[in-house]
């Protein structure tokens, strides 16, 4: 027994992690609205900080192209001076953040505070990249390195100091928001805002000041969990995830339930660690990180109903969605110049072109999903890595004609998408976002990392597609021939297939239904739409789309690496899909050429400039100000101007549907 | 167990040895006074390199989930070497060609195609984690992957890789080998990394252990994105056994350490050459001490030994604060290894296929700075492992010094079953 007891006492360092990042989370949401997918990126930014100001004494600044290191001693600073240093840091980050980026989106859909979010995250990480690189960097200790035995069980003296500091964190933030002038405020402005305002309060004032404390939360735990493990920019990045299921079960509301679940939760992480050495039929590897995701699974199954946001109606405008009078214009347009490109380019340019359309066969999963159902899905890449992985497993050595391994891939991912979708039934918006943040990274975990599906050192492969007995693979029989034209043209047809499924789902009655949900769950649901059935037929659609897609990337590949599925690519695909226009054809098609990383333009900023590094960077600025300045995505700017432009010259306007056009549409259907 | 030269491969063995005798005593002579500052290249007694740059290729990861900057810096420290002091390449100027990649199989892919078009007729040090798109197009060209880290499953098992010291199967084998031998361990404890080729670690361990006599009697899976090592450790420990190896990304080297050190610091911690270079060692401060470290190569700090002194010497000449990594050391030794089969080509024989069928045809070939090569596929799940013997080094006092002088080969022990 006191060996459990060890190993629970243990997995107090991580929890408190956990704890600190899940009440930092709860206090913007409670100020703002906004689930701050970053928070653990800010934590991990502030902890390089921290190291830098102990080793050189310079404070690093979240900028590039301008000086970014401010010296503040000429040597390291000692350990109190560079806490300090760093927690008001991390405060003055979360006003810069507040006021740059989610003040402009107080009133935004829940979409659209997502992505920013995760525009924030991805910014953050490849700030971080560029500043500090991704060597493991050991950090200084801050807390007592001593032991302590607790009823038989000897600790580390920091894991208790640390979770002690995140339950008097979050007993401090209760009581203040619970007693003092400025936590009342805070909570009238968020309950109502217009009132509150109306009473002489500034809603924008409480709501920074929020901010400021959440972020420097996160420095505080980002430079004492930092000792704990070496920082890297995703190993704190990723706590968000277990943090995010502490939130969900405080209801996004409770400071302290909040930090009792984080500290559970690493418990839980610990006694996983235990009880696979101690029990055979206990799963050996990968319940550590699905514990979070069965956790947010449970909360939303059980309470679905009391979170907030349901039934929300009042969300601002989702992305449009226009159709125009030539539907297939753009792909009438596309490919034609995608085949041209595929034969007459040299072969790392035919790579990058292949590798963007084969990005937007991912993208175009999206649309379905996000785009005309609005439901926020980050397990995209975990989809199509299913698809990928089952297609080279269970008909990796069949030999079966590649259209129908596509067809394959796709059809078996589609019971995952609907497993998926069933959350998706009570909960939108955030509280989605969040579920399929954890079921990607449960996935990743559980499947991709898994043996029997991945192959271990062998991995899988995928054998060369062929149709009517030719091969049309990505490689030749000869050396230097890679990639093939045939394989390019494949990649275009199963894109112009995916896209015309897309396209024509749009138009249909289905397509109005879909955009009705979207709008207005209620309201679809009052003039007889079955929103159940259309949120089912969109995961189940999009989970198709994007297990074809991993099925083309099997192709490309030959053998499946889970990188290339990771839940940093999810993240990723949401982002470039948001920045080109999630709603549309064209806007995947600007994001795969335009944004993809390996994409034509990547290549090309690589080739020419050597910047392919700034991709990331690019991404994540680029969500942020679309999420801000442009939520339509790219090409419906384009189309805008190209609009204005005709206008000025008198020419007729074309006809766009806008989100509200399909309500009567469904109706009259 | 000692080198394994055999008479087939002796007169290959005395030629290269031969050859890297004239940088060994070049190294010796220069190196003394080397260290305060950068000295100057001395000057060759060798022809300068002529003609047509021989074009060596390297994919670079130097972001994404690990950064390994070394390989490039001292890839290309060694091409200046050669070129400077070495005369070339078989009298020809080598020409090292880089892309920097993320370690995503998409960038890996683009970079793999745009350095295949500047017709390179080898990649040197290969060491990034995108392989799965970039292995299979080398391999469709044809280039040969020298020196390739045997660190992803593309490059451990492809036929055109050859890895000079660092691969998985290799390492863990002759590593466990010499623990069970030497080390006189009867009882090994496992934590184990999760990703896919966590069970062929396990298996590595497990057959050469017992083939020698020892147990491995728990395995503890570590979550790759584990912010804390102490549940594992704590797990370990449980029984008491003589070791535990710890198979850990570069980032959980010093929480090892130093959850070792707290939880169980009664046990002998074995960590792999990943955890070798001086930035983890000086960070792990007194934790890592006593640790047993794992490398494929000499003890980069033994510069008695004429590869090592010649290897300091080219990295404080020639590189741009190159630090003393497995990953550096290998691609230093790709790049000399390559040197070696093209000056035995000759200025006019070299191609991408001749260098991939000299390098089949070696039997127990001189390597730099490790145990010799045979490159003949018969390692049980690696056919690209090459150089069979290990050594395991221990910190002492923020040092690694050695064990023992002898390279410890467990790759005939391992069981496929």
């Amino acid at each position: 027994m006191s060996s459990f007891l060890l190993f629970a006492l243990l997995g107090l360092g991580g929890g408190a992690v956990i704890a600190l990042l899940a009440v930092g989370v709860v206090g913007e949401y409670k100020a703002s609205g906004v689930v701050n997918f970053a928070q653990g990126a800010i934590a991990m930014f502030c902890a390089y900080c921290f190291t830098e100001l102990r080793s050189t004494g310079e404070l690093v600044l979240p900028v590039v192209i301008l000086p970014h290191r401010v010296p503040l001693a000429r040597h390291g600073l000692d350990t109190a001076p560079a806490v300090v240093v760093t927690i008001v840091y991390g405060a003055l980050f979360g006003v810069v953040v507040y006021v740059g980026i989610f003040r402009w989106l107080r009133r935004a859909p829940a979409l659209a505070k997502v992505v920013a979010s995760i525009g924030l995250m991805l910014t953050v990480q490849a700030l971080a990249v560029i500043h500090f690189g991704t060597a493991a960097r050991p950090s200084a200790r801050v807390l007592p390195t001593d032991t302590v035995t607790v009823f038989g069980a000897t600790v580390g003296r920091d894991r208790l100091v640390l979770a002690g500091i995140a339950v008097v964190a979050a007993v401090v933030l209760a009581a203040f928001y619970r007693f003092t002038r400025f936590g009342i405020v805070t909570r009238a402005v968020a309950q109502n805002e217009r009132a509150a305002a109306l009473l002489g309060w500034w809603p924008v004032r409480s709501e920074m000041a929020t901010w400021a404390i959440a972020s420097a939360l996160a420095a505080l735990a980002g430079l004492l969990a930092a000792p704990l493990t070496s920082l890297t920019p995703s190993t704190l990045t990723l706590a968000i995830v277990p943090a995010l299921a502490a939130v969900l079960v405080a209801d996004l509301s409770s400071f302290t339930i909040a930090a009792a679940a984080g500290l559970l939760i690493g418990i839980g992480q610990s006694l996983c660690v235990k009880a696979a050495t101690t029990w055979s039929w206990f799963p050996q590897r990968g319940m550590a990180e699905v514990l979070p995701f069965a956790v947010i699974a449970v909360v939303m199954l059980v309470r679905g109903d009391r979170l907030p946001t349901r039934g929300e109606t009042n969300e601002g405008r989702m992305p449009r969605a226009p159709l125009g009078r030539r539907p297939f214009l753009p792909l009438a347009v596309f490919v034609p110049v995608a085949v041209a490109f595929t034969v007459a380019t040299s072969a790392g340019w035919r790579a990058a072109v292949i590798q963007s359309v084969i990005t937007a066969c991912v993208l175009l999963s999206l649309v379905v999903l996000t785009g005309l159902v609005g439901q926020v899905s980050l397990a995209q890449a975990a989809f199509a890595g299913l698809g990928g992985f089952l297609l080279a497993k269970l008909l990796g050595a069949a030999g079966v004609p590649f259209p129908v391994g596509l067809l394959f891939a796709g059809l078996v991912t589609v019971p995952l998408g609907l497993l998926v979708g069933v959350p998706a039934l009570r909960i939108r918006g955030i509280n989605l976002a969040i579920i399929t943040l954890g079921a990607g990274v449960a996935i990743d975990a559980f499947v991709f990392r898994n043996e029997q599906i991945s192959g271990g050192l062998a991995g899988v492969s995928v054998p060369s597609p062929t149709l009517f007995g030719v091969d049309v693979g990505i490689s030749g029989s000869h050396a230097g021939d890679y990639p093939r034209v045939v394989f390019g043209l494949v990649a275009i047809a199963t894109f112009t297939v995916l896209a015309v499924l897309a396209v024509n789902l749009r138009r249909s009655a289905t397509g109005a239904h879909c955009l009705a949900v979207r709008t207005n769950e209620r309201a679809a649901s009052a003039i007889g739409i079955n929103v159940a059935a259309t949120k089912l037929l969109a995961f189940g659609l999009s989970a198709f789309i994007a297990g074809s897609a991993g099925g083309l990337i099997g192709y490309q590949q030959g053998r499946l690496s889970p990188e290339s599925f990771s839940i940093f690519v999810s993240l990723m695909l949401l982002s470039i899909a948001y920045i080109g226009g999630i709603a549309t054809v064209p806007g995947v098609i600007f994001a795969g050429f335009a944004l993809a990383p390996g994409g034509l333009v990547y290549t090309a900023m690589e080739r020419w400039f050597h910047l392919g590094e700034y991709q990331p960077i690019v991404a994540g600025v680029g969500v942020i100000a679309s999420a801000i300045l442009n939520p339509d995505g790219v090409t419906a700017a384009l189309n805008k101007s190209r609009a204005g432009g005709r206008r000025k010259a008198g020419a007729t306007i074309e006809t766009v549907p806008t989100t509200n056009a399909p309500v009567l549409a469904a109706g009259r259907a | 167990m000692g080198r394994r030269i055999r008479a087939r491969g002796l007169l290959a063995a005395v030629m290269a040895t031969a050859a890297l005798a004239a940088c060994g005593s070049s190294g010796s002579s220069a190196s003394s006074g080397a260290s305060s500052s950068r000295p100057a290249a001395p000057v060759s007694t060798l022809p300068p390199p002529q003609g047509e740059p021989i074009v060596v290729a390297m994919i670079a990861q130097e972001s994404g989930p690990a950064a390994l900057p070394d390989s490039r810096l001292a890839a290309e420290a060694a091409v200046k070497y050669v070129n400077t002091e070495l005369g070339g390449a078989a009298g020809r100027p080598v020409q090292l060609e880089t892309c920097i990649t993320d370690g995503s199989p998409e960038q890996s892919s683009a970079c793999a195609n745009q350095l295949l078009e500047k017709h390179p007729v080898a990649f040197v040090g290969e060491s990034e984690l995108g392989t799965a798109g970039s292995v299979p197009i080398i391999e469709t060209a044809g280039v040969p992957l020298v020196g390739a880290a045997g660190i992803t499953p593309e490059l451990v098992l492809s036929h055109d890789a050859f890895a000079f010291g660092l691969d998985a199967v290799g390492d863990w084998s002759g590593w466990t080998k010499y623990l069970a031998t030497d080390g006189n361990a009867k009882t090994i404890n496992l934590i184990n990394i999760d990703i896919p080729a966590a069970p062929v670690f396990e298996k590595a361990v497990r057959s050469v252990a017992e083939a020698n006599g020892a147990k491995v009697d728990k395995v503890v899976s570590l979550p790759l994105s584990a912010t804390d090592v102490s549940a594992q450790m704590a797990a370990a420990s449980e029984g008491n056994p003589d070791v535990i190896m710890a198979v850990v990304s570069a980032q959980l080297c010093v929480p090892a350490a130093q959850a070792h050190e707290s939880i169980a610091p009664q046990t002998k911690l074995f960590l792999p050459g990943i955890c070798s270079s001086p930035q983890t060692i000086s960070a792990a401060g007194s934790s890592m001490d006593g640790a047993l470290v794992g490398v494929g190569s000499l003890n980069p700090y033994d510069t008695g030994q004429p590869d090592v002194a010649t290897y300091r010497r080219a990295l404080d000449t020639y590189g741009d604060h190159v630090p003393l990594s497995q990953f550096a050391g290998n691609a230093f030794t790709a790049v000399m290894n390559l040197k070696a089969v093209v000056d035995k080509l000759g200025p006019t024989g070299v191609t991408a296929d001749a260098i991939t069928n000299a390098i089949k045809a070696g039997t127990n070939v001189q390597s730099f700075m490790t145990d010799t090569y045979t490159c003949d596929g018969k390692v049980p799940l690696s056919p690209g492992t090459c150089v069979r013997g290990r050594r395991v080094l221990e910190v002492k006092s923020g040092q690694l010094s050695n064990l023992s002088d002898q390279w410890f080969d467990g790759t005939g022990q391992v069981s496929v079953g």
